[in-house]
């Protein structure tokens, strides 16, 4: 049996800019730990050859504008971006079309990957963000085959055009992937051993994380929650930055990150600390101190994460929370703008309008701000993964 | 007093022009550049405040790394607060040449930078509780130093000895720092001479030159200071731990020697994963670094591709110029980039070196390549660079 399905095509021109971007969001299930590593694999190595372009072809083309091709496993979704002038827009097009069906994988790239992939644990915050339960030598390139037929299929992908091309361009790419069939398989079981047996962290930095609740896009609270997220842990003036780094003195790097799910997001309080006299028991006493330091907020605060989400949200400015384009900023970019257009719309069905969220997020007040973070902060998890000085 | 507006020319980096920028030059020495970026909805003010007559030396080794944390927390401690409740944000960064306080935000509320910039330049007290404190958490900054940044302050010692210092210090010197030494030290750093402010926003500002004025007013009064050149040195690798490193001598962002060093360093670098490039662009001598942090000996990779310069000719080229667009792509990325050049020399531009990628033979790349395979070849670099003297260099433009 095959599927006969095309990928969802966006568009998003502006004709003022000086390039074009194609971003490319192939949605995936939660994922168990082997499977995991083998798309991280695949994402790796797309790039490393196809069946028309070498790696060095791929990045002279694609590396003209200023920004690398990227292939990258995301939370919950595996992320493509490439940038080209206006008028190579079609090399762009066939470049993604390789990349994305007819990519060589050969086991000396796979061999080589393994080099390189197999000291992942000396990076705290990848450790922090990804913890492991499998060593790269245990994936087979089988793992790898089987992974792309399930996952790298045209129902799961969603292609954004943005910028300056011509505007024959989305018909291009709609022609271009006509008849894309892949085989029929079945979804496997969820493997839920993926939280136990985390690999340690190999350095001597320990990571705490909060980990929370999710919270879904379609929710009817979620603009009110955004704000109280923003309260906590968005800005130099968020509580996550004030207590455990600026009172405890605790940390240097702290982030709150929204964590793609296939619904909304989970939220990660994570930060990273090389305190000798460190123990589990530090986690839970930085998130009472926290939930303490909600008790104390002001209007200065909720007027602080509403000008943070303004700033944000409404002018591209500071740091985003939302994990989903690769950099923590939103920027005045176009690269991260169509990506996370399409990002929200593959996976909600609802175009990305900040303004919408950010209208309802100034009528939230002081008191519900108070008690949604403090729901937020009372329902997360206290996760510690010790670097080699907690456990001595 | 004298203002000077100067219109430069557009050149092309790829598909992203070098725009026209406006200067102001104070009489206390402070420069201002401006550039529009149409249609902007953000506008970047970027304060570059010169090391010079502070650089980095083995008794202060770190000092203006603290002195950073503290002056970016504000007078009253509450700068990133009050920022972001307007929508604005501002972070910091210490360089060996010059320390940078970026502050970015909606364009029509510029006002809130000035009201920044006017806290950043003003004099202040610190106590012995607050520096402690503090220590604490640039502790932390330092155990989480990355093996890229260790690799790379390797590098440095070893083609600059103390010339070529870490500017993030150590606990133990940066623990030495007293308040008054730290006084000493803002108002030598934070004097208007050694202060540009840097603008990238959508259009013009009304009476920016009186605006900065004021602000250049509130700095502290010092001597001029000279810089402490740094001399060319001697390509060389290193390893440490997983990762190795390749350096080359980068001489000066005017020199086109640079451009092509970049050029063949980013070629290199994309031939394997793991890799990276380092420049950041002085007027000084400096360093083009070529590192891995996954093999063990990248000088042996750089040896093994001495033959396929030619090949990779076009691919340094090409990523070179994606390398200067990169810097161009953003108001804030812009406004970085014009400052680290205007706050080393009155003028300093990267045009020149955007010319030189833009220019480059095979023959100019080759020179660039055969840098890094003298500095493979030169791997007990140490007691070769032992006895580097470093002169004062006077009468140098800012």
């Amino acid at each position: 049996m095959i599927l006969l399905s095309g990928p969802m095509v966006l568009q998003y021109p502006d004709a003022a800019l000086d390039r074009a971007t194609i971003q490319v969001v192939i949605k995936l299930p939660e994922l168990g730990p082997r499977e995991e590593m083998a798309v991280r694999a695949i994402s790796d190595l797309m790039m490393e050859s196809t069946a028309e372009y070498s790696k060095p072809q791929i990045m002279r083309w694609g590396g003209q504008c200023g920004f690398r091709p990227t292939v990258e496993l995301m939370p919950g979704f595996v992320r493509m971006s490439i940038s080209i002038p206006p008028e190579q827009v079609g090399t762009g097009i066939s470049i993604v079309d390789s990349v994305l069906r007819r990519s060589t994988f050969s086991d000396q790239a796979l061999n080589e990957w393994k080099l390189t992939n197999q000291t992942a644990n000396s990076d705290y915050w990848k450790t922090a963000l990804w913890p492991q339960t499998l060593s790269v030598s245990d994936l087979r390139k089988s793992d790898l085959r089987d992974a792309f037929v399930r996952y790298f299929r045209p129902e799961n992908v969603t292609i954004a055009i943005g910028g300056n091309f011509p505007s024959d361009s989305p018909q291009k790419l709609e022609t271009r992937f006509e008849g894309w069939v892949m085989p029929r398989t079945v979804a496997i079981p969820l493997d839920l051993n993926r939280t136990k047996n985390t690999l340690s962290n190999a350095t001597s930095t320990s990571t705490i994380e909060l980990s929370g609740q999710e919270i879904r896009l379609t929710d009817a609270d979620f603009p009110s929650k955004l704000l109280a997220i923003f309260a906590l842990g968005v800005g130099k003036g968020s509580t996550l930055f004030q207590v455990p780094r600026e009172t405890m003195g605790l940390t240097y790097r702290q982030e709150l990150l929204l964590w793609p799910t296939p619904k909304g997001f989970r939220i990660r309080m994570i930060l990273a600390t090389s305190d000798p006299e460190f123990s589990p028991a530090k986690g839970g006493a930085v998130r009472d101190s926290m939930l303490q330091s909600i008790g104390t907020w002001t209007e200065a605060h909720r007027s602080r994460a509403l000008g943070a989400a303004e700033g944000l949200l409404i002018y591209g400015n500071g740091v985003s929370p939302f994990a989903i384009t690769g950099q923590a900023s939103m920027g005045e970019s176009l690269e991260r703008e169509t990506q996370i257009r399409a990002y929200w719309f593959a996976t909600s069905g609802i175009e990305w309008n900040p303004k919408s969220y950010f209208d309802i997020m100034k009528l939230v007040d002081l008191t519900t701000l108070k008690e949604s973070a403090q729901t937020l902060l009372e329902k997360s998890e206290v996760r510690v993964i010790l670097g080699l000085q907690g456990r001595k | 007093m004298f203002g000077l507006t100067a219109a430069l020319i557009f050149t092309f980096v790829g598909s992203q022009p070098l725009a026209e920028q406006q200067r102001i030059v104070d009489e206390s020495g402070a420069v201002t550049v401006f550039e529009a970026v149409p249609g902007s909805k953000t506008i970047a003010m970027h304060l570059f405040a010169a090391a010079k007559g502070c650089q980095e030396t083995p008794d202060r080794h770190g000092w203006r790394h603290l002195l950073e944390h503290l002056v970016a927390k504000g007078t009253d401690s509450q700068l990133a607060f009050k920022l972001e409740t307007a929508g604005w944000n501002i972070s910091a960064e210490t360089f060996r040449d010059f320390t940078t306080y970026k502050l970015e935000g909606p364009a029509n509320r510029w006002q809130i930078g000035f009201e920044a910039l006017a806290d950043i330049v003003s004099s202040r007290k610190w106590t012995q509780e607050q520096l402690s404190h503090e220590l604490k958490i640039l502790n932390q900054e330092l155990a989480l130093a990355t093996l890229e940044a260790k690799l790379r302050n390797q590098a440095w010692l070893l083609a600059f000895g103390n010339a070529g210092l870490d500017p993030a210090g150590t606990s133990e010197s940066i623990a030495q720092a007293t308040p008054e030494s730290l006084t000493t030290l803002f108002n030598a750093q934070m004097a208007a001479d050694n202060l540009t402010l840097s603008i990238v926003g959508p259009s013009p500002i009304p009476g920016l030159e009186a605006k900065c004025k004021t602000i250049w007013k509130l700095a502290p009064k010092a001597k001029k200071a000279v810089w402490i050149r740094r001399t060319k040195t001697i390509p060389g690798s290193d390893s440490l731990e997983l990762g190795s490193v390749v350096f080359a001598s980068a001489p000066g962002f005017g020199n086109p020697t640079t451009a092509w060093t970049l050029a063949a360093a980013l070629a290199i670098a994309s031939e394997g994963e793991s890799r990276f490039v380092s420049y950041t662009p002085s007027l000084f001598a400096g360093l083009v670094l070529l590192g891995s942090t996954s093999e063990s000996r990248i000088g042996a990779v750089v040896s093994g591709i001495q033959s396929q310069s030619d090949r990779l000719y076009e691919t340094g080229r090409q990523l070179a110029l994606g390398w200067l667009a990169r810097h161009l792509q953003s108001t804030g990325a812009r406004a970085n980039w014009n400052g680290i050049f205007q706050c080393q020399a009155i003028g300093g531009r990267p045009d020149s070196l955007a010319q030189s990628i833009e220019t480059m033979t095979l023959e100019d790349f080759r020179t660039g390549m055969s840098s890094f395979i003298e500095g493979a070849a030169n791997g007990e670099t140490r007691t070769l660079l032992s006895s580097m003297k470093f002169k004062p260099l006077q009468g140098y433009p800012r």
